[in-house]
């Protein structure tokens, strides 16, 4: 005779991954950080010392430069 | 009685050897495997350039028309040899683009030693938020500077001459184009030879007239596996408002190592 109480066990392991699914679904996952964005060139600004307008802007492996004059270093910014 | 040297051959760069108009600085043939080179001549080019997406056999180029006035790009008569395609933006208050590519096929590496040249000349430089671009780019997206990648001599609503790059990785930026030394560049209303230069991949150098107008080492430019790989822009566009810009393009000719 089989016994047909309790909870079957392949409900209950049904049951267990469904409540596991609903916690890792309610961890929100963090938002990917903004991108810096370059400053416009013209723009005005102050970097390593110096002040003037930004003759060109670029980014290098996550980190941006700014030029203030033809030839110039790139300065981090 | 004067000699005019009229033909120079510049350095061989591992195997690629090129010669140039030493009065234009225009190149003029190379020795380079892989070469494409366009005149905008014949009936390919007048009989209309097809849409993108709806490329035509035998024929590299398709146009991408944004805007109901609608703007344009078409062959016209070339005033010296050879024939000119214009992209031409109109007044209409809209978002506008005419932009000419290879529709999506990407075939020129900038990580093997090469180059790519044109002849051409602002008609109307580009006013309100218009911008003019030539160079390469990666697969078509509405605006010069929202493509994946790019390598572009851009003007930005006037005629200041700037250069761009986004290599699809760590590196990307901008840059206002002037020689050694010298001032930026307001780029008149006459032809100029525009070359950007990668026979030293690691060194990307924007040429205008024969004269280089960004320092050695300020491209950083490091595009891995495919992301090197492009086609050519021409294009006006505007987001908005009722800005004009005219681009005419006399040639272009690209070539690389394999």
């Amino acid at each position: 005779m089989s016994d047909t109480t309790g909870t079957d066990p392949v409900d209950a392991i049904g049951e267990a991954i469904a409540v596991v699914e609903a916690v890792a679904g309610a961890v929100t996952a963090p938002a990917p950080a903004a991108a810096p964005s370059l400053p416009a060139l013209g723009d005005a600004i102050h970097v390593a010392g110096r002040s003037g307008v930004v003759f060109g802007a670029c980014q290098r492996d996550g980190r941006i430069f700014v030029t203030l004059a033809p030839g110039d270093d790139w300065l981090p910014v | 009685m004067s000699t005019i040297t009229r033909s120079e051959f510049r350095p061989p760069y591992v195997g690629v050897r090129y010669e140039f108009d030493a009065n234009t600085a225009e190149t003029v043939t190379s020795s380079a495997p892989f070469q494409f080179s366009d005149d905008f001549v014949g009936g390919g080019h007048s009989a209309g350039v097809p849409a993108a997406g709806s490329p035509v056999a035998g024929y590299p180029w398709v146009k991408k028309i944004v805007g109901a006035a609608p703007p344009t790009v078409a062959q016209a008569a070339g005033v010296n040899a050879g024939g000119l395609m214009n992209n031409t933006l109109t007044a209409t208050s809209e978002a506008e683009e005419a932009s000419l590519y290879f529709n999506d096929s990407l075939q020129i590496d900038t990580t093997r030693i090469g180059q790519a040249e044109w002849r051409a000349q602002l008609v109307q430089a580009p006013t309100g938020v218009a911008q003019i671009a030539i160079g390469l780019g990666s697969a078509w997206v509405g605006g010069p500077l929202n493509l994946a990648r790019y390598l572009l001599f851009l003007w930005n609503a006037n005629n200041t001459l700037t250069i761009q790059w986004k290599d699809g990785g760590a590196n990307t930026g901008s840059l206002t184009a002037a020689p050694a030394g010298g001032s930026a560049i307001a780029t008149d209303g006459n032809f100029h030879i525009y070359r950007i230069d990668w026979s030293n991949p690691a060194d990307i150098g924007f040429w205008v007239d024969g004269g280089r107008v960004n320092a050695a080492a300020s491209v950083a430019w490091a595009p891995s596996g495919t992301n090197g790989v492009f086609q050519p822009w021409h294009t006006c566009y505007k987001a908005s408002g009722t800005g004009l810009a005219t681009l005419s393009v006399d040639k272009i000719d690209a070539f690389n190592n394999r």
